[in-house]
C-alpha cells in the first residue's frame, strides 16, 4: 500500500470525472490534460458527462479525502469502512439525505457484492459489483471495453449489465471527440488517469490510481496502460480473429459482443491479473525454465524424434509457467506475445487439466486474421504439450504424437526430470553474491526471453513486488524511448533505486545506493548472466521442416 | 453395466497401459472392443463436461469451468458379452463454438443432447441441436435426450418431465433426467445408448474394413488411426472460418 491518498471523494472513476468536469467548467484547472484535447470544446462534453452522471455522483471532488486505498486486487475493505468513507464522502459534497440514501443503499447491496458471480461455472470474483458498490470504487485499475455503439463488452470488475450507464459517460466522452475526427487518449481527474484506446471497432479504457509507477503520478506516461489494453484486445483477437470482429460490427454495429466472448471472461481476469505480476506481457518476452542447456537439447531431441506429424505448425512444452522448448518450422517463428496468451488461457482455466483439448485459437501476432486449431494436453499436473496446426481435421494426428512423446518420455525419465527442473530452476539473488543487488530483470533482445530471480526480502509481500514491477515497467517506458536518453538510467524511489543496462537490464537496488556501487553491481550482473546464459535460456529451438 | 474400469482418458501417464490392459482383457474374452463415437452437445452451463467426468472417472466437480473448445475422453464399458469403447467429444457450449459443431457429430453414431432442467430455454436450445443432427448428422445417430440437474429437481424444476418425454417420444430420442452430482442414471445414460446401437452392424462393419486390426496392444493404436483416416475424408462439408 502506498502512503499516497486515494482520492476518496473521487473514488469512481465516474464521480471523478465529474469532478474533473465540474473543475474544467469553472476553470483552467485539469482541463489541459486531456491530450489531443482543444480547449475550447473541453467544457461541453464534460459537463454533458456530469449532468449524464447525475445520481451516480454522489462523491464530488474533496482529493484528500483519506485512502479508500487498499489493493483492488487483494483485500476488500471492510464494510465499516467502506460505509465510513462513502458517508464522509457523501457528506461533504452533498445533501445529508442523498448521503444517507446512498449509505442505505450501498448496505443493502453490500452483501450482494462480495459475493462472485458465477459466468457458466467460473466463480467470478468482484463480478456481481455495480457502479454504487463501495467495493468497486476501491480497485485501484479498471478496465472497461465497449463497442464503437456504446455496449459494454467486458469490465475488469463487476457486471457489466449494472455498469451500463457508467460505460454510457464513457462512450459519450469518446464519442465527443469522435464526431469531429479526434480521439481522446487520456485524462487525469483528481488521482484517476483514464486512458482511451480505439481499436478497430472496440473502445477500451483504462482506469487507475495505482500512479503505474508511482514515481510522480502527474509525470506517468499512460503508455503502460495502453500497452495493457492492446494486450486485451488482443485476447479478443485471440478468441475471434480480427477479420471476424471487424465483420461482426460492419454486419450490425449494435451486436452484444458478450454473445460471441461468453466463457473468454476467465482469460481477461488472469490476463489483468498478470499484468501486475508478469514482467514477460510488456517485456515481450518469454521465460524460460532454467535448466542445463544438455538437458533442454534431449528433450528437444526427442520431440523431434517422435516423428511429428505434417499438420503440426508449433509445438511448445511449458513446465509450470515456463516454456521448456517449441518446434518450429524452419521458416516461421512464435511472437513472444503469442506465446503469452496461449499461456495465459492454458493455465487460467481448470478445462484443460484432465482431457485432451481442441479449440481454435488466433494468434494475432502470427496472423491476427485465421485460426490455427490447437491441441492441448497435460503429461503429467505440471508439464504441459501445446501443439497447433493449420488443420482443423489435425486432431487425431497430433494425438498419436503426443501419445509417442509421452512414451518416449516416460521411457527416458524425463517427465521426471522437467519437474526435478522446475524445483532447481528457481535462482534468489542472494546465489548471485552481488552486494546491494536486490532484484532484477534481464531480457535478451535477440532471444526474446527474459529471467528474472525468484522475489526475497524486502519482495517478500506482493505489494512490494508490485511496485518494483511498475518500477521495472517505468524504466523500461524510459528505455524504449528514441533517441535513447543515456547509456544508463537512474532514478530513486522512497524504497528503492532503480538502475537499467546498456542491455535490457534493470536492477533494483537499496534508495541510498551510492551509484558507482550500482554500476559495479551491473557489470557484474553482466557477467553472471553469460556465465550463465545457456541455462537461463532457450538458446536455439528445435527447428522441424515442413513437408 | 458395469464400466470396465480404465484409467482417466487424459491421456496421461497412465492411459496407453491402461489400453493395453483392457485390450488384453478383451482379448481373454476373445472379443475387440466396439468403437463408438459420441458427442455431447447442449447450451452452456447445462453439465456436459459435468456428465462425462461422472461417466468416465466417476467424479464431480463443483462450479466446474467451461470447455474451452471440445474435450476428448474415451472410456470402456461392458454390455453383455461385448465391450464398447466410447469415444466421447464434449463440446463447449458457447455461441462460438457452434460452428464447430458438425466436425464432432458428422462422424458420431450416439449423442447426448443435454439441457438443464431448472433452465426452460436450456431446453429449447436442446430442441435445435437435435433438429441440426436429425438435419446433418449421420441418420442412423442415437440420440439421446437428457435433463440434467435432476438433484435440483425438487427445488428450482422448471422443465416437466412430463413435457421432455413427450417431446423426445414425437422426436424418437432416448430420454432420461440425471444427475452428475449425484450420479443419479448417469450409467443409465451410456448403457440406454449402447443397448440402442447396433453393435454387431457396426463391428461387423469395421472388420470389413479392416479397421481394426490386431489384437493385444496394437489395438488401441490402430483404432486411433481410424479416425485419423476417416475425418479428411468427411471434412469437405465444413470449411470456412471457425466460428460463426
Amino acid at each position: 500500500m502506498d502512503g499516497r491518498p486515494a482520492a476518496a471523494a473521487a473514488a469512481t472513476p465516474a464521480a471523478a470525472a465529474a469532478a474533473s468536469a465540474a473543475s474544467a467548467t469553472s476553470g483552467p484547472a485539469r482541463a489541459g490534460e486531456a491530450e489531443q484535447a482543444r480547449p475550447a470544446s473541453n467544457e461541453y462534453p464534460v459537463e454533458d458527462a456530469a449532468r449524464l452522471l447525475g445520481d451516480c455522483a454522489v462523491c464530488s471532488d474533496s482529493d484528500d479525502d483519506g485512502d479508500v486505498g487498499s489493493d483492488g486486487d487483494g483485500a476488500s475493505p471492510g464494510a465499516d469502512q467502506d460505509e465510513r468513507h462513502l458517508a464522509a464522502a457523501s457528506e461533504s459534497a452533498t445533501g445529508l439525505v442523498a448521503a444517507r440514501e446512498a449509505t442505505r443503499s450501498a448496505l443493502s447491496l453490500l452483501e450482494e457484492d462480495a459475493l462472485p458471480s458465477n459466468r457458466g461455472g467460473y466463480q467470478r470474483k468482484h463480478g456481481n459489483q455495480g457502479p454504487n458498490s463501495p467495493l468497486w470504487r476501491a480497485h485501484k485499475k479498471h478496465f472497461f471495453i465497449l463497442s464503437a455503439a456504446g455496449k459494454p463488452i467486458y469490465t475488469r470488475y463487476g457486471d457489466e449489465t449494472k455498469l451500463s450507464s457508467f460505460i454510457g459517460v464513457i462512450h459519450a466522452l469518446i464519442s465527443f471527440y469522435a464526431e469531429d475526427d479526434d480521439a481522446l487518449r487520456s485524462m487525469r481527474a483528481g488521482g484517476h488517469l483514464f486512458v482511451f484506446v480505439t481499436k478497430g471497432p472496440l473502445y477500451l479504457v483504462a482506469v487507475s490510481c495505482t500512479g503505474e509507477s508511482e514515481i510522480q503520478a502527474r509525470d506517468v506516461p499512460p503508455a503502460p496502460l495502453r500497452r495493457q489494453l492492446s494486450i486485451l484486445y488482443d485476447q479478443i483477437t485471440l478468441t475471434l480473429t480480427s477479420t471476424q470482429l471487424h465483420r461482426i460490427f460492419e454486419q450490425r454495429v449494435n451486436y452484444d459482443l458478450r454473445n460471441l466472448l461468453a466463457g473468454t471472461e476467465i482469460f481477461m481476469d488472469s490476463l489483468c491479473k498478470s499484468f501486475q505480476r508478469n514482467a514477460g506481457l510488456f517485456l515481450e518476452s518469454t521465460w524460460c525454465l532454467r535448466m542445463p542447456a544438455r538437458m533442454r537439447d534431449r528433450i528437444s531431441r526427442t520431440l523431434v524424434d517422435a516423428a511429428p506429424p505434417k499438420q503440426l505448425l508449433f509445438g511448445l512444452l511449458f513446465a509450470g509457467d515456463k516454456l521448456v522448448t517449441f518446434l518450429r518450422p524452419r521458416n516461421y517463428t512464435i511472437h513472444p506475445s503469442d506465446v503469452s496468451l496461449l499461456l495465459n488461457m492454458i493455465l487460467s482455466s481448470s478445462a484443460f487439466r484432465t482431457v485432451e483439448s481442441w479449440t481454435p485459437v488466433c494468434l494475432p501476432q502470427f496472423n491476427n486474421r485465421g485460426f490455427l486449431h490447437a491441441y492441448v494436453c497435460f503429461l503429467s499436473a505440471d508439464v504441459c504439450l501445446a501443439l497447433l496446426s493449420a488443420e482443423k481435421d489435425a486432431f487425431f494426428a497430433l494425438s498419436a504424437y503426443k501419445r509417442a512423446v509421452l512414451d518416449a518420455f516416460e521411457s527416458a525419465d524425463l517427465v521426471a526430470t522437467l519437474e526435478d527442473a522446475m524445483r532447481a530452476g528457481p535462482y534468489s539473488v542472494l546465489e548471485l553474491g552481488i552486494p546491494g543487488l536486490r532484484s532484477f530483470l534481464y531480457r535478451s533482445k535477440l532471444l526474446g526471453q527474459y529471467t528474472e530471480p525468484i522475489p526475497v526480502s524486502p519482495y517478500s509481500h506482493s505489494q512490494d513486488r508490485k511496485r518494483l514491477l511498475r518500477l521495472f515497467q517505468h524504466a523500461h517506458e524510459i528505455c524504449q524511448r528514441r533517441p535513447v536518453p543515456s547509456k544508463f538510467v537512474c532514478f530513486a524511489t522512497s524504497h528503492e533505486t532503480v538502475v537499467t543496462g546498456s542491455s535490457e537490464t534493470f536492477a533494483a537496488f537499496g534508495p541510498l545506493v551510492p551509484k558507482d556501487t550500482a554500476l559495479a553491481a551491473m557489470a557484474e550482473l553482466d557477467r553472471w548472466i553469460r556465465r550463465n546464459e545457456d541455462t537461463l535460456f532457450m538458446t536455439q529451438s528445435a527447428s522441424l521442416t515442413m513437408s | 453395466m458395469s464400466a470396465a474400469r480404465s484409467a482417466s482418458p487424459a491421456g496421461a501417464a497412465s492411459s496407453s497401459s491402461a489400453a493395453a490392459a483392457a485390450a488384453a482383457a478383451a482379448a481373454q474374452a476373445n472379443l475387440k472392443p466396439i468403437q463408438v463415437k459420441l458427442v455431447l452437445l447442449g447450451e452452456a452451463a447445462v453439465g456436459k463436461s459435468s456428465l462425462v467426468l461422472r461417466f468416465v472417472n466417476n467424479e464431480f466437480q463443483e462450479n466446474k469451468e467451461p470447455t474451452i473448445g471440445a474435450a476428448f475422453l474415451t472410456q470402456k464399458c461392458k454390455l453383455d458379452d461385448k465391450i464398447i469403447k466410447f469415444e466421447i467429444w464434449d463440446t463447449a457450449g458457447q455461441e462460438r463454438f457452434h460452428s464447430l459443431a458438425p466436425m464432432y457429430y458428422r462422424n458420431a453414431q450416439a449423442a447426448v443432447v443435454a439441457y438443464d432442467l431448472t433452465k426452460p430455454a436450456s431446453l429449447e436450445k436442446a430442441k435445435a441441436w437435435v433438429k441440426e443432427l436429425q438435419r446433418q448428422a449421420n441418420p442412423n445417430i442415437v440420440i439421446a435426450l437428457v435433463g440434467n440437474k435432476l438433484d435440483l429437481a425438487s427445488t428450482a424444476r422448471g422443465v416437466s418431465t412430463e413435457e421432455a418425454q413427450a417431446y423426445a417420444n414425437e422426436s424418437g430420442l432416448l430420454f432420461l433426467e440425471a444427475s452428475a452430482k449425484t450420479g443419479e442414471f448417469v450409467m443409465d445414460i451410456f448403457t440406454e445408448i449402447a443397448k440402442k446401437i447396433p453393435l454387431d452392424t457396426l463391428a461387423a462393419a469395421r472388420q470389413r474394413t479392416g479397421l481394426t486390426s490386431g489384437g493385444g496392444a496394437g489395438g488401441a493404436s490402430s483404432s486411433g488411426r481410424v479416425d485419423l483416416n476417416q475425418n479428411p475424408a468427411n471434412s469437405q462439408g465444413a470449411d470456412g472460418n471457425c466460428a460463426c
